[in-house]
Parts: C-alpha cells; sequence; structure tokens
C-alpha cells in the first residue's frame, strides 16, 4: 500500500540527515506505528508520506502509483491526515471543517450533509448537537473525535496521524485508544501512526517501527519488538519494565486454562468432596447448569457441616471474573487488587477457565527464551 | 463675557464647519481606502514564503517612516507634489500605511501553524488556505489596523491644511493666525468627535461582525 524506498530527507543547513535510506512497506489494513525518541525522524517521516516534507532522495509509491509524480494536493485529497492540535479551523464550525475534503472533491451539498451525520456517529458524536458547534466549544476528546472525523471525511483508504492522542488526558487518551481501534476493525484504513509512546505503540500496532538517528532501527510486529529487541537501544527504548508491557499485549485467552475441574449445584456433597481431592485444591468452583459461574466451595467447610446435601450454602462468591479479550495486564491486576491467585474467565457469562499468577509467569517466562536466548529476563 | 464666547463658538460650527469636515472625512476615508488596498495586499505579499526574507526590511523601513512627524511627512511632499487636495491624500495615505500593513503581516503570522498545516495536509490548495484560512482568521487584526490607521489619520489630516488639502486644519490654522481660540477649539473638538465616532464604529464592527472568529457564538 505504502513504499518507501531509499527515502532520504537533509533539510538545507544540516549535516545529519534527518532521515536517511528508510525502506519501508506498509502492508493495506495495517496500522503502522513510528516510534523513537526526539528528533528520530518519525514525524519527518510521516510527512513525506502525504509529501508536506519533500523527500531529499528515494521513492514513494502509494497504491502502486509513484507519488512523486501526482500533484501533491491531489495526493493529499485520498490521505486523511490528523495532527496532535487537531487543527480545526476555529472560524468553521464541525460541520464546515468536515466538509473541507469533500468540498474540495466538489460534492454535492446533500451528500455531504449525510456524510458529516454519519462520520459524528462514528466517532460518537451526536449530529443534532454537534454540528453547529464551533470548535472552541468543544472539549479535547470532541476536538479529536472531530479531527478524526474529518481526516475520514472523503473516505481515504490511508490516513497519517501525527500523536493523535497525544494533546488529552489520559482518562480520554486510553478511551479515544479503544474507541479507535474498534473503529479501525471496521473501516480498515492503512494507518501510519507517529507517537513517542512505546504504550501507546504497542497497544495501537499491528508493526511498530523503532527510529533512532534518522535511522529504521527495527520494524516488526509488537511482540517481536518486545521479546526479541534487536538491539540496544531497541532494548533501552522498550524499557527494562518491557515483561510488564507484554502483559498489555497477550490476551488472557492464551494462557487460559480451560480444563478446571468444577462442581455442578445439583452433585451431592460426597461427590463434591471426591472433586475437591482429586483436583488436589483445597476449594473447586461451582457452576449452575447454564455453565455459568457461581462462586467457589472451600474443601473444609462442607467436611465440617457435616450435611449430606445442603452444600450450597457453603458457596462463596467470587469477587471478580474477567472476559476473554482481557488483558494479562488487567488479570494481574484484579489478583493484586482482590489478593487472589486464580482469576475465572467467562465468555457471555459463561464460564471457560482460569487464569492463574503462575500461568501467566510461566507463559511470559517460556515467550522470553524463545524470543531471546542470551539472557533470562524475568521480572515478575 | 462667557455667553458670547459660546454664541460665537456656535455660529463657527454652522457658518463654516459643515464643509470643512466634509472635506476633512473625504481626506480620511480616501487616504485610508488607497492605504488599506496597497498595505492588505502587500502585507499578505510578505507573508507567502517566497517574499517573507523581506517583510522584516519592509517594517523597518514604514517603522523608521512612521517615526517622522507628521508635519515632516507633508513638508517633504510640498516641493515634490506642489498643493492641493491631491498631495494633501498622496502624504496622508504613505502616513495610514503602516498600522495597516504591520497588522496585516502579525495577524497572518500569528495564525496558530498547526491549522494551516491541516489544511495543507487535506490537499487545500495554497490559494484556498489564504482566502478560506489565512485571511478570515487575520481579519479582526487586519481590521483593528484599519481601526488604529483610521484614527490617527483624522489627527495627521488636520495638517493637510498647509499643503491646502483643506479639513478642519482650515479652522484650526486660521484661529491660531487670528489668534482666535474659539476657532482653534472648534477644529479640534470636532477633529475629536470624528476620531471618536470612527473608533467606535469600529468597536461595533468587530463585535457585530467578526464574533465567529472570536469568543462568543452568533
Amino acid at each position: 500500500m505504502i513504499k518507501l524506498k531509499n527515502i532520504t530527507k537533509i533539510y538545507p543547513g544540516m549535516e545529519r540527515p534527518a532521515v536517511k535510506n528508510l525502506n519501508l512497506h506498509i502492508k493495506k489494513g495495517e496500522i503502522c506505528v513510528f516510534v523513537g525518541p526526539s528528533g528520530c525522524g518519525k514525524t519527518t517521516t510521516l510527512k513525506m508520506i502525504n509529501r508536506l516534507i519533500e523527500p531529499t532522495s528515494g521513492e514513494l509509491y502509494i497504491n502502486g502509483k509513484n507519488a512523486m509524480e501526482q500533484n501533491p494536493d491531489k495526493l493529499r485529497q485520498n490521505i486523511g491526515y490528523v495532527i496532535q492540535q487537531v487543527g480545526l479551523f476555529p472560524h468553521m464550525t464541525v460541520y464546515e471543517n468536515i466538509a473541507t475534503v469533500p468540498r474540495l472533491l466538489e460534492w454535492s451539498e446533500d451528500k455531504i450533509a449525510k456524510r458529516v451525520d454519519e462520520l459524528l456517529e462514528l466517532v460518537g458524536l451526536d449530529p443534532d448537537e454537534n454540528r453547529y458547534k464551533y470548535p472552541r466549544e468543544l472539549s479535547g476528546g470532541q476536538k479529536q473525535r472531530v479531527g478524526v472525523a474529518r481526516a475520514m471525511a472523503a473516505d481515504p483508504p490511508i490516513m497519517l496521524m501525527d500523536e493523535p492522542f497525544g494533546a488529552v488526558d489520559p482518562i480520554t487518551r486510553t478511551q479515544l485508544q479503544n474507541e479507535f481501534l474498534k473503529l479501525q476493525r471496521k473501516i480498515k484504513k492503512t494507518i501510519c501512526f507517529v507517537t513517542h509512546d512505546i504504550d501507546e505503540a504497542i497497544k495501537m500496532g499491528d508493526r511498530i517501527a523503532i527510529m533512532n538517528n534518522g535511522q529504521l532501527v527495527q520494524y516488526d510486529t509488537p511482540s517481536n519488538i518486545l521479546f526479541a529487541p534487536k538491539d540496544k537501544f531497541v532494548e533501552d527504548f522498550v524499557g527494562s519494565d518491557r515483561a510488564l508491557k507484554v502483559l498489555n499485549l497477550l490476551r488472557v485467552n492464551k494462557v487460559m486454562r480451560k480444563e478446571v475441574p468444577t462442581v455442578k449445584l445439583e452433585m451431592d456433597s460426597k461427590d463434591v468432596i471426591q472433586r475437591i481431592t482429586d483436583s488436589g485444591q483445597k476449594y473447586i468452583l461451582v457452576l449452575d447448569n447454564k455453565e455459568r459461574l457461581i462462586g467457589y466451595v472451600n474443601k473444609n467447610s462442607i467436611i465440617e457441616s457435616n450435611e449430606k446435601t445442603n452444600w450450597a450454602k457453603y458457596i462463596k462468591e467470587y469477587s471478580s471474573t474477567l472476559p476473554m479479550d482481557a488483558t494479562l495486564k488487567d488479570a494481574l491486576a484484579e489478583m493484586l487488587q482482590n489478593d487472589v491467585a486464580v482469576i475465572p474467565i467467562t465468555n457471555d457469562d459463561e464460564f471457560v477457565g482460569t487464569v492463574t499468577l503462575g500461568d501467566i509467569r510461566s507463559y511470559v517466562g517460556e515467550s522470553y527464551k524463545n524470543g531471546d536466548e542470551s539472557e533470562n529476563r524475568l521480572v515478575i | 463675557m462667557e455667553a458670547n464666547l459660546f454664541l460665537k463658538f456656535v455660529k463657527v460650527i454652522k457658518t463654516e464647519a459643515g464643509s470643512l469636515i466634509v472635506r476633512h472625512l473625504q481626506l480620511v476615508f480616501i487616504s485610508v481606502t488607497i492605504a488599506i488596498l496597497i498595505a492588505v495586499p502587500s502585507g499578505i505579499l510578505l507573508t507567502r514564503p517566497r517574499f517573507k526574507s523581506w517583510s522584516s526590511k519592509t517594517m523597518t523601513f514604514f517603522n523608521v517612516a512612521q517615526g517622522l512627524p507628521s508635519l515632516a511627512v507633508v513638508a517633504i511632499f510640498l516641493p515634490i507634489m506642489g498643493i492641493g487636495f491631491l498631495p494633501s491624500i498622496i502624504a496622508l495615505t504613505v502616513y495610514a500605511l503602516l498600522p495597516i500593513l504591520r497588522n496585516t503581516i502579525a495577524g497572518i503570522n500569528s495564525i496558530n501553524p498547526d491549522i494551516i498545516e491541516s489544511a495543507r495536509g487535506m490537499g487545500m490548495p495554497s490559494q484556498k488556505v489564504l482566502f478560506s484560512i489565512e485571511i478570515p482568521l487575520a481579519l479582526p487584526v487586519i481590521i483593528a489596523g484599519i481601526q488604529t490607521s483610521a484614527v490617527v489619520t483624522v489627527g495627521t489630516a488636520v495638517i493637510a491644511d498647509l499643503i491646502g488639502g483643506g479639513g478642519l486644519g482650515r479652522l484650526i490654522f486660521t484661529g491660531i493666525s487670528m489668534f482666535d481660540p474659539v476657532k482653534i477649539l472648534a477644529g479640534s473638538i470636532l477633529a475629536a468627535i470624528i476620531a471618536i465616532a470612527i473608533d467606535q464604529g469600529f468597536d461595533l464592527v468587530h463585535k457585530k461582525v467578526l464574533t465567529p472568529y472570536k469568543g462568543v457564538r452568533k
């Protein structure tokens, strides 16, 4: 979709190139995150893709066509562009802001009106409430949403985003990130995303391009970046707590134990005690006949009670469960907060398995050994 | 005695002031309009990348020129242009240029570069960026420059009478040569009123017309 070949940018009067011999291939429908310290050339690279900055040398192909031979304005009209400070036009309403590119493309006003409403809905803003507002009447998060809507107005196949969530508070940022990922699953754009935040890169990226001093250091999937950093720079940039970052990347369903001993409500206490004994644990999880988790019982409380059938009153509720697409970080946080070592996992209320502290530890440890054999850096 | 002076004041205003006010307004209106027509386009030109390097030199020149007393400017034009209405207009125009030019340049340069960048990033041709983004956003500052220029010109136009421009200056200078304080006062007060009226008029424009660019919604 986007191909950069030997792209170099040297600013006049500067000795060191801002970007040097960059080769990169961004696949259709993927989010490619450019990340690196300030001055590494990530923003310059992004702006060379829509030729806001002209490369000194090299070739740029977008959708198979040589972008250097196209009219830059025409090229940009087909590439969505979102920047950190949003850059909404303060003297225009939300409607007029979003209508910018459609108007350049001379759409009919009917079509534009429909598109504006559709986009506002898509980014989670009520069209009737917000259509005629001016940017100063919007909160930071709302502005950013309008910025994204404006970039998508003419449905460009490619979007360039320069620290789009950098200027909002952390809570709004997380919210916007999640919404954007959800949106991306629907719209499947090819996205170039610049950030200096490695956590954001790991969260948002299908692929991460780590840059330093104008050069591409590693271009890889988030898990390869974390498990197999190419050199010391990547390793340092990812941070000494990269094992913790892995937790953010992995979903509980990767680690989950599916064959977990459980008991059903209708069993009698003898069978329940037998099951617990077999499992070697002190307690067991209790499900109802629709496989929904009710809680757990301790072996001792049933034995002490001496009752044959009515063991159900000793069931204790479970303090927390997690859905299957929760991350290992979520699971670990739950464990620490509730002082438990096991978290049941559910899928639409149905119990599907458990995640234990030990499982997380060994899974992350394994991944490390496979990825990087030289050292064994287990932080957890 | 005092009532007598007042009667004389009213008489001066009734008999002499009418045509002089009209002439004074003509001087101000024509010279400021010409100044706008020259300063706004050149100000815009001086913010374009190609001419940007000239902008500081131009501003230095005009700042120095503005430092000259208005009397000197009028005097400089006297041997070149002779006397009359036209030389007065030219002298006043030159004097009115600077505030407009300065504010046009400042207004456009003060626009947040992110806004321009996002406009260009969306593929807006540079001409459209200028007319639908830069000029509208710089407009309040440009108009403030015109306001300053117009108010200053009302005062400068008084001196234009020295080179035969007419206007309220005639009342004042006649008063000076005839030791007639009533005429001096009448000319000065009328000029002040015109200046205040123009100033207030522009404030109204700022409030009513330019609100979408400023704070409150229309």
